[in-house]
């Protein structure tokens, strides 16, 4: 089963979420995808890190991470314009700022489809392709 | 034993009884053919009386002793021998025939083989003793009995027995007993008849049915128809209040009495037997009234006799004499106290009459109030007897003894001569003439009595008078005790039916002291007229009307009128007129005999106008009526003596008060005698009374001991001539008192080296003195005060000058003194100033009351001072401006208005409800948020009590609160639900504060209450939602775990990821479980343990221990932890300790409290006694699970050992604190960590 995405293949996908078990999954999925997966972190700040440090070219954000948010992070991006999206069990839109209000997000329980679709468009939108030395 | 007798049966059976034992008396009132041959009359008739009765209860010895003596008062020539035999000992309650046998003995051995004419009982056991030796005893004597309870049979039994029985059986009488209860309660509506419910009872009703059919129109009457006394009683409590109970029988009114207070009015058959019952049952006072009534009817019956007057009336029967019974004294009082009988009238208790009772009744009392039945009518009989005897000797008496009272009250001498001239009669006038008694007078004659000379001189009237002549004449004689009298003597002749000579009767008139009165008035009317015209002083003799009736020479000219003028006149014209009413008043109190005479000094007018005074006495002459004849005047011109007398008075009265206004006392010591005169105001000075004696020693006792040794030594110098005595010193009154004195003397000498008298004056200084220490005081007062005061003063005007100031601090000044003193206002001040300053000098003088007014003045840098001035009155022109700096006084009550200012605000809008309460619980304040809270308005709501806002529900809560915090013990917060004025319930959260002053005491309550009705509501639905929550999850889990089964099921190719699956899914079920049993606030680490070790079926077989601290976790840690815990236990159970049945799992934990309230947690996983473990050759997910989720989710670790003995897992990790959440801030619908708090 080729699951791999050509258009996002060797992207460094961030991934920033609390649950070892999710963050798993997740991980699991961007590598199929052909992507490298930096993280997971389970918070905000080391995440940051990372992105100042300028070891992500996406990121897929999980909104709560048990006493914090991840928009720190989200900020960080969209400062730095990188594309990103967000993961949620919650379906309102209540914990983040409302400038993230439409931002693409992607459902909990997720599937591989619906992360791969998402990330896509936001890479798209975004003009990225990858890293340099993708074909 | 007798159930009845009335007094009127037991007279007639006597009647009776002697009509049996005397025929020949009776026949000729009651002709009685069936009676027994008469006995000879000279013959003593034997009667035998059987008797039987307790000593205590001796009615029944009355009816026998009255029977007894009925028959023995018998008029004479009828003899009676009266054998009597009384058992007295023991009676027994029933009838036994012991007893009965051992009287039937007694009767037999007593009077067997005697003959009695009579065999008389009246009662039921000497009546049953008789049957038996009825024959043996009486022959064929009748036996006379009575009784009602003697049935025909037993009568029949006695016939039998061989005895007479043509006796007569008397009966109780029934219809009179019920007249006697009608006429007791003559207004009872009802009467309730008991009687027993056969035999005896119905034969009473069947007699009394007539009287009771005639009573219906008058009275309900009813029969008892109670079978049980219960039902009895309940019957009579039943009647209206003015109903009467008639017993016809015992039984049931003892039953009653027994266990019932007797009713109020309980009417009693007048029987002795049940009287007395109900005596003796404690039936007394005024209970019984049957008793009472025949009391009352007793004493009335008393009285009537003892009056006398209508004693004819009273026929002598059982209904006049009363068959009363009054055994107890007590009640014979109250009903002779209702009847009125006099109070001489003494009630004595004779339980055995003295015999013959009627003879001693005689002899010792007028009227005898009876206590005895039977007796009644005899003594009342007797009394009447006695009353009219009384009466008539009385009547006989009085006659006799009104003449004599009147003859020797007469101050005449009369008597009775007769033709023999010998006194028959004499009246106690004579006893005194002869000082003998008068029978030593009577039979004697005139001329053995008197004198002889005396004889003769009357002799020749005697014989007139024998003649048949009326005489009269005046006799002058000498009394045997030589007092001369003179006599009017008169002999009234007494002639016989046929004229012959009876005598005369003599009336003697001493005259002695007329004749002697009118020759002193003849001699009175000569002195009078020589003392009249020969009279130093004026006499003026004048009538009621003051007219001049009668004058002598010096009075004439006294008066200088002449003698034909001055008759002419009156007192009146010829007195001063301004004496003239008070000599008018005297003479009208002599003229309307409110007195006899009357002194006084007067003024009277000569023809020429010239004024004289005189000294008048005048007295009244009356008649013997009381009425004034003339008036004599005697009168002394002391015109003289009067002029003297005004000079003296007048310089007499000027020096005293002279002395006295200027306090003034004169002394004058006579040093040759030691005498010392003193004036009045001396006396006072020195606090003596007038009647002290004075003396030099008294006074000088009086001087004020510190100085006493002064004025002595200064008194004797002036005595001595060397210095003139001039003092100021103190002097010490009797009462303590202190006196200020200033005294001088000076010595008078007839010569050189001869003093005669220290003549000194003492002027009370002492007012003086108090004024001067006085005004020193005040004026020391006024400097200090005005030091202390720190306002400013200005005195001033009317016209508003400054006349004076001070200043404390002379720096506020506006100007400098000499800028405004003695300027006027309006120069001075700002205009404005000036004009309130004016103002309110003008209110002041207008009103005089003091004015005050505030300004504000600005001082030079520009601060504001306030100053409030004071203006009052000192004089009557002038005021006094008090000025007070009054700045910081008006910036803290700016500043507190500010405050209040605010405060109100604040409690107008805010959003909460502010009251605040009285202690009483009432509304005190209620803001416009209490208004929109509860829906009542402050008016509505001041002054309530607090219920109006607390439902039912709520209320003891509330109260409870309230105790609380007016106890200062809490109650500081509530949390309950309150009423609105639409009546819908509001829950409110109350913030109270007892409002308490400084000394403690609690004035009232504030509350701030909030309406939490749309939290709590919120709240509610939120916790459902949770429960909704937890619910849908635990059933989504369960799905899940059902789909995988099935699903593992349908694809057997996978059992063992199916198992490990299964298994992971579980242990998150469980972790559900717990967390939301504790409703999220966090996970039990023991029950978590426990739980997931129960869950591979090793619980309770001791092969798991678990040990550690009580610890919370977080839902994060308890998911981490709860995830290990299951792939530990996973693997034990398929490769470890538990997969065999030696091993035994320890889980252990410690939990170590960090900063923060931080927890540090390590736990430990021991396997023991399982299979030999080896290292694993590669790490799944199970491993990863355990590590990695500990060191990602929780930054912790968890070691794996994988040691042969077993296997080993380390966990060490912070927990958090519990504050802490588990989710972001911010999140509003979060789960809460548990309810919202109750509030307490």
């Amino acid at each position: 089963m080729n699951m791999v995405e050509p258009k996002l293949h060797g992207l460094r996908v961030l991934v920033v979420e609390d649950s070892f078990l999710v963050a798993k999954s997740i991980s699991d999925i961007l590598s199929d995808l052909g992507c490298q997966v930096v993280g997971p972190f389970n918070n905000s700040a080391d995440a940051v890190g990372v992105v100042d440090a300028g070891g992500c070219d996406a990121a897929v954000l999980d909104v709560n991470l048990g006493g914090e948010t991840s928009e720190p992070v989200a900020d960080d991006l969209s400062t730095r314009g990188l594309p990103f999206l967000f993961v949620t069990s919650y379906t309102s839109p209540a914990l983040l700022a409302p400038k993230y209000a439409a931002w693409p997000r992607v459902h909990k329980p997720l599937s591989r489809d619906a992360l791969s679709d998402a990330l896509v468009k936001s890479v798209r939108n975004r003009g990225l392709h990858g890293s340099s030395d993708a074909p | 034993m007798i159930e009845g007798h009335s007094a009127r049966r037991i007279l007639r059976m006597c009647a009776c009884l002697l009509a049996i034992a005397f025929p020949l008396a009776a026949r000729a009132q009651q002709p009685d053919p069936a009676a027994p041959a008469p006995a000879p009359a000279s013959r003593e008739a034997r009667v035998l009386i059987v008797a039987t009765y307790e000593r205590k209860s001796d009615s029944t010895r009355f009816q026998y002793e009255g029977i007894v003596s009925t028959l023995n008062s018998r008029p004479a020539g009828v003899r009676t021998s009266v054998h009597y035999l009384v058992s007295e000992s023991g009676i027994p309650d029933s009838f036994s025939p012991e007893y009965l046998d051992a009287l039937a003995q007694v009767l037999r051995a007593r009077f067997k083989g005697q003959t009695f004419d009579l065999v008389v009982t009246i009662d039921t056991l000497a009546f049953e003793a008789l049957i038996g030796p009825a024959r043996d005893i009486a022959g064929k004597a009748p036996i006379v009995f009575s009784g009602l309870n003697w049935s025909p049979d037993r009568i029949d039994a006695l016939r039998q027995a061989g005895a007479n029985t043509t006796g007569i059986i008397e009966r109780l009488d029934v219809p009179g007993s019920f007249s006697l209860m009608r006429a007791a309660f003559p207004k009872a509506s009802t009467v309730l008849i008991v009687q027993r419910g056969t035999g005896f009872g119905d034969r009473l009703a069947a007699e009394i049915r007539p009287q009771l059919r005639a009573a219906r129109g008058t009275m309900d009457v009813r029969w008892c128809t109670a079978r049980t006394p219960a039902q009895l009683f309940d019957e009579i409590a039943a009647l209206p209040s003015d109903s009467v109970v008639w017993y016809l029988s015992l039984d049931n009114l003892i039953a009653f009495v027994q266990t019932h207070k007797p009713p109020e009015r309980l009417w009693v058959r007048p029987a002795f037997g049940v009287y007395e019952s109900a005596l003796s049952l404690g039936l007394t006072g005024g209970r019984v009234i049957s008793g009472l009534q025949e009391g009352r009817a007793a004493g009335a019956m008393a009285l009537r006799v003892l009056a006398g007057e209508n004693a004819r009336s009273i026929p002598v029967s059982r209904d006049a004499a009363l068959a009363t019974v009054m055994r107890d004294p007590e009640i014979a009082r109250w009903g002779i106290d209702k009847a009125g009988l006099p109070a001489n009238v003494r009630i004595i208790d004779l339980p055995t009459p003295p015999r013959p009772f009627s003879e001693w009744a005689r002899e010792h009392w007028d009227i005898v109030v009876v206590v005895c039945a039977l007796q009644a009518g005899l003594i009342a009989l007797l009394a009447y007897n006695l009353a009219r005897r009384r009466r008539a000797e009385s009547e006989a008496t009085t006659r006799g003894a009104l003449i004599e009272l009147v003859t020797d009250t007469l101050p005449v001498y009369i008597s009775y001569v007769d033709a023999d001239e010998r006194y028959r009669w004499v009246n106690r006038r004579y006893e005194e003439w002869f000082r003998c008694p008068r029978e030593q007078i009577i039979g004697r004659r005139i001329s053995d009595l008197f004198p002889p000379e005396v004889y003769a001189e009357a002799r020749e009237h005697i014989a007139r008078a024998m003649a048949g002549e009326r005489v009269r004449f005046t006799s002058h004689l000498t009394s045997p005790h030589g007092k001369r009298q003179v006599r009017d003597v008169m002999f009234l002749p007494r002639r016989g039916p046929r004229g012959e000579n009876l005598g005369f009767f003599v009336l003697v008139n001493d005259v002695t002291a007329q004749r002697e009165a009118e020759e002193e008035a003849r001699e009175s009317v000569r002195r009078f007229r020589s003392v009249f015209e020969n009279a130093g002083a004026g006499i003026g003799l004048t009538g009621p009307d003051g007219r001049f009736i009668l004058v002598n020479d010096r009075f004439c000219s006294m008066t200088g009128y002449d003698r034909r003028t001055l008759l002419t006149k009156a007192f009146r014209d010829i007195t001063h007129p301004d004496d003239l009413s008070e000599n008018t008043s005297l003479f009208d109190d002599l003229v309307a005999g409110r007195a006899d005479a009357y002194s006084l000094d007067k003024r009277y007018l000569r023809p020429d106008g010239s004024e004289w005074w005189a000294s008048v006495t005048v007295s009244v002459e009356r008649d013997s009526g009381g009425k004034p004849g003339c008036f004599i005047g005697v009168v002394q011109d002391i015109s003289p003596r009067k002029r003297a007398e005004d000079a003296l008075r007048t310089s007499e009265s000027r020096l005293r008060q002279a002395q006295h206004v200027g306090k003034l006392g004169m002394l004058d010591w006579n040093l040759a005698t030691n005498e010392l005169i003193v004036s009045d105001e001396t006396r006072r000075i020195f606090g003596l009374t007038k009647e002290q004696p004075t003396s030099v020693d008294a006074l000088v006792g009086h001087l004020h001991p510190d100085e006493r040794e002064r004025v002595v030594k200064s008194l004797s110098d002036a005595a001595a001539g060397i210095a003139r005595h001039d003092l100021e010193h103190r002097v010490l009154r009797p009462n303590g008192d202190v006196v200020h004195v200033r005294a001088i003397a000076e010595l008078l000498s007839e010569g050189p080296d001869k003093p005669v008298r220290l003549l000194g004056i003492v002027q009370d200084i002492t007012e003086a003195k108090e004024q001067e220490q006085a005004r020193r005081r005040s004026e020391a007062t006024t400097r200090v005060l005005l030091e202390a005061i720190p306002d400013m003063m200005f005195r001033m005007n009317r016209a508003g000058e400054y006349l004076d100031y001070h200043a404390p601090d002379p720096t506020r000044l506006l100007a400098p003194p000499e800028k405004f003193l003695g300027k006027n206002v309006r120069e001075v001040l700002p205009k404005d100033r000036a004009r309130e300053c004016v103002e309110a000098l003008d209110s002041l003088f207008r009103t005089g009351q003091p004015q005050i007014y505030e300004y504000e003045h600005r001082r030079r840098d520009g601060r504001a001072a306030h100053w409030e001035c004071r203006v009052v009155l000192v004089g009557p022109d002038e005021a006094l401006l008090l000025l007070r700096d009054v700045t910081q006084r008006y910036n803290a009550q700016s500043r507190l208005r500010d405050s209040e200012q605010r405060l109100r605000l604040m409690v107008e809008s805010t959003p909460l409800a502010v009251i605040s309460w009285n202690t009483d619980f009432t509304v005190a304040s209620w803001n416009p948020g209490a208004q929109r809270l509860f829906g009542w308005s402050s008016q509505e709501a001041i002054g309530r009590h607090a219920s109006f806002i607390i439902p039912e529900a709520a209320r003891s809560y509330v109260e409870q609160r309230w105790r609380n915090l007016l106890a200062n013990k809490g109650g500081l917060r509530a949390s309950n639900q309150n009423l609105r004025k639409d009546g819908e319930i509001v829950y409110c959260e109350w913030y109270n504060t007892p409002l308490v002053d400084p000394s403690g005491k609690v004035l009232g309550v504030a509350s701030l209450v909030e309406d939490v009705t749309d939290r709590r509501l919120a709240q509610q639905r939120q916790d459902l939602m949770m429960a909704e929550l937890d619910h849908r999850v635990k059933n989504n889990l369960a799905a899940v775990i059902s789909l995988a089964e099935q699903t593992g099921r349908n694809a057997p190719g996978y059992p063992e990821f199916l198992d490990t699956f299964m298994g992971r899914l579980r242990a998150m079920a469980r972790m559900h479980s717990v967390l939301a049993g504790s409703r999220w606030k966090g996970a039990d680490l023991r029950t978590l343990v426990t739980r997931t070790l129960e869950a591979f079926g090793t619980g309770a077989a001791g092969r798991v221990s678990v040990q550690g601290d009580d610890a919370k976790l977080s839902p994060r840690a308890a998911q981490a932890i709860a995830m290990a815990l299951n792939e530990l236990a996973t693997n034990a159970a398929k490769y470890g300790a538990l997969s065999v049945q030696s091993g035994s799992v320890r889980v252990s934990w410690e939990v170590e409290p960090l900063d923060a309230g931080k927890r540090r947690l390590r736990l430990k996983w021991e396997e023991h006694d399982g299979p030999p473990v080896s290292p694993p050759t590669r790490r799944g997910f199970g491993s990863e699970l355990i590590e990695g989720a500990i060191a990602y989710e929780l930054r912790g670790t968890a070691r794996l050992g994988f040691h042969p003995k077993g296997v080993t897992c380390d966990f060490d990790l912070v927990l958090p604190s519990e504050l802490e959440s588990d989710y972001p801030p911010g999140l509003d619908n979060a789960p809460a960590a548990g309810p919202l708090t109750e509030p307490a």
